[in-house]
């Protein structure tokens, strides 16, 4: 749900080149909550991470 | 040949076709040894009394009044300490000059170990190249093959391997060798100063090829004898395989046996399976551990010897030529080594799996970034600076020259995802960036 969560948003890119950078640092994020104890801190810490992320870009 | 007194002479045969000769008998084993007009000969079918003799060397010039005894036994190897720094040929006589065993008398071909008698394999065996150590890590008891093509320097590959590895005992069985690898291998063992721990068995092109038969049986017996009786670490180097198969296929051909896929015998499978369960690990600390060469006709993977094998064998190392950098490279797509979870991040640093897995990943963005490249399309800079990751990624670490241990392998890695990625491209467990990336 988290994951199309994020599919639904509207984002504000400059350029093209932009998106990928972007929705790599996302994946990452992702995969180190995978790494992560479930619902630990470090755990919390990095979804935090991405919603910051995604506001950054929110349309 | 030792023949005794009283021994039963044969002296009609029924039947000679181009590899067997038939006669009637009585009190003959499968497999029993024979001599046939001087020329060794073994039995491979018997029924009722008549006995069907696979001649070695081949039936050109047998008499159907020949002389046939059978000597009783089947083919045995004489093993002891004396079979250290030796050469000897299919038979297990001695080709170096020197003076036979004196040992115990083993049966060779019995069957492999009790699986109730067998520990898993634990133990790294470190080659010092990466394409094996970081991708496909070995252990003591494995068995697995090269496959390569038959232009590829598998020989020279398996030599240094044979050098690198710490074991105690390495016997080599060479099958179908030329002379140019006999020698290559007779020297380099002999200038690395690592004859003494070197057993070799070999065919040549020039020994008839049914004698190759032999030549598997009787290195997995000697290695047997150091696994079980003294604990050693054996590593068994065979090379070449195909042409084993071949030699089966041969002597299955002139049995009139019924061909299967690719003109291979029905049991081609239990064949190669009776050979490669000899891989075993003891509890005790001995251990067999095959590395087997498999050349491959055209690269085709699906021909009956390769498929079969991969079937059996515990993963393979796939040599290829990587054309960008004109280096031989243990392709890391197409190898495996099913056991190498027993050992990454355990034996070796704890970041090896996740670096591992992260090179591989950003091996295959490059693949894709080249297939781009190659129909046209325009690059990004993530695709440039993959390409650039594969090149340095095969020169320094995949290519089959490097001689690293595993740590500088992992540093090296390291150093090139910095050079070519931002962290959050590399994707690797954020405990693991702080020391190394960071650092």
């Amino acid at each position: 749900e988290r994951i199309l969560g994020i599919c639904d948003v509207e984002f504000n890119f400059v350029s093209f080149e932009e998106v990928t950078p972007f929705f790599k640092k996302i994946i990452n994020l992702f995969k180190q909550m995978n790494y992560s104890e479930f619902e630990s801190d470090e755990f919390r810490n990095f979804d935090n991470e991405i919603d910051t992320l995604i506001l950054e870009r929110k349309g | 040949m030792e023949t005794t007194a009283f021994q039963k002479i044969y002296t009609k045969i029924s039947r000679v076709t181009k590899a067997t000769c038939s006669l009637h008998a009585i009190g003959v084993g499968y497999e029993e040894m024979a001599v046939v007009n001087g020329r060794r000969a073994q039995v491979v079918k018997i029924v009722g009394d008549e006995v069907t003799l696979q001649i070695f060397s081949g039936t050109e010039g047998v008499p159907t009044n020949a002389e046939v005894i059978f000597l009783g036994k089947p083919p045995t190897l004489k093993v002891g300490e004396e079979l250290s720094g030796r050469f000897f040929n299919s038979y297990g006589d001695p080709i170096d000059g020197g003076p036979s065993v004196d040992g115990e008398e083993r049966e060779i071909g019995g069957p492999s170990v009790n699986p109730v008698k067998r520990e898993q394999p634990s133990k790294l065996i470190a080659t010092g190249i990466a394409g094996i150590d970081m991708n496909n890590t070995i252990v003591t008891g494995q068995k697995i093959p090269f496959f390569a093509d038959p232009d590829q320097p598998f020989n020279q590959v398996m030599a240094m391997v044979a050098l690198r590895a710490e074991v105690d005992k390495i016997i080599l069985g060479g099958m179908g060798l030329t002379n140019d690898d006999y020698l290559f291998f007779k020297n380099i063992f002999d200038s690395a100063g690592a004859l003494d721990r070197i057993i070799s068995f070999v065919n040549t092109t020039e020994d008839p090829p049914v004698e190759r038969l032999l030549v598997p049986d009787m290195a997995l017996t000697a290695a047997e004898y150091f696994a079980a009786d003294k604990n050693e670490k054996v590593l068994v180097l065979l090379t070449d395989m195909t042409l084993y198969a071949d030699a089966l296929s041969i002597v299955s051909n002139r049995m009139d046996q019924i061909p299967s896929k690719d003109s291979m015998p029905g049991s081609l499978y239990s064949d190669l399976a009776k050979i490669y369960e000899k891989a075993v690990q003891f509890p005790t600390g001995g251990s067999i551990t095959i590395i087997a060469v498999t050349t491959l006709s055209g690269g085709d993977i699906t021909h009956a010897i390769p498929d079969n094998t991969g079937y059996i064998t515990e993963g393979q190392l796939f040599l290829r030529r990587d054309t960008d950098i004109g280096k031989v490279i243990i392709d890391p797509f197409r190898s495996l080594s099913r056991l190498k979870q027993l050992v990454i991040g355990k034996q070796t640093r704890t970041d090896h799996p996740q670096v591992m897995n992260a090179a591989i990943r950003l091996y295959a963005d490059a693949a894709n970034a080249k297939t781009k490249l190659e129909n046209g399309f325009d690059l990004t800079d993530y695709d440039e600076r993959s390409l650039k990751f594969a090149k340095d990624y095969s020169d320094q670490l995949l290519a089959i020259d490097v001689n690293l241990d595993i740590d500088k392998m992992l540093d090296t890695t390291w150093e090139l995802f910095k050079d070519n990625f931002k962290p959050e491209e590399v994707g690797i467990k954020k405990i693991f960036m702080d020391k190394h990336w960071n650092s």
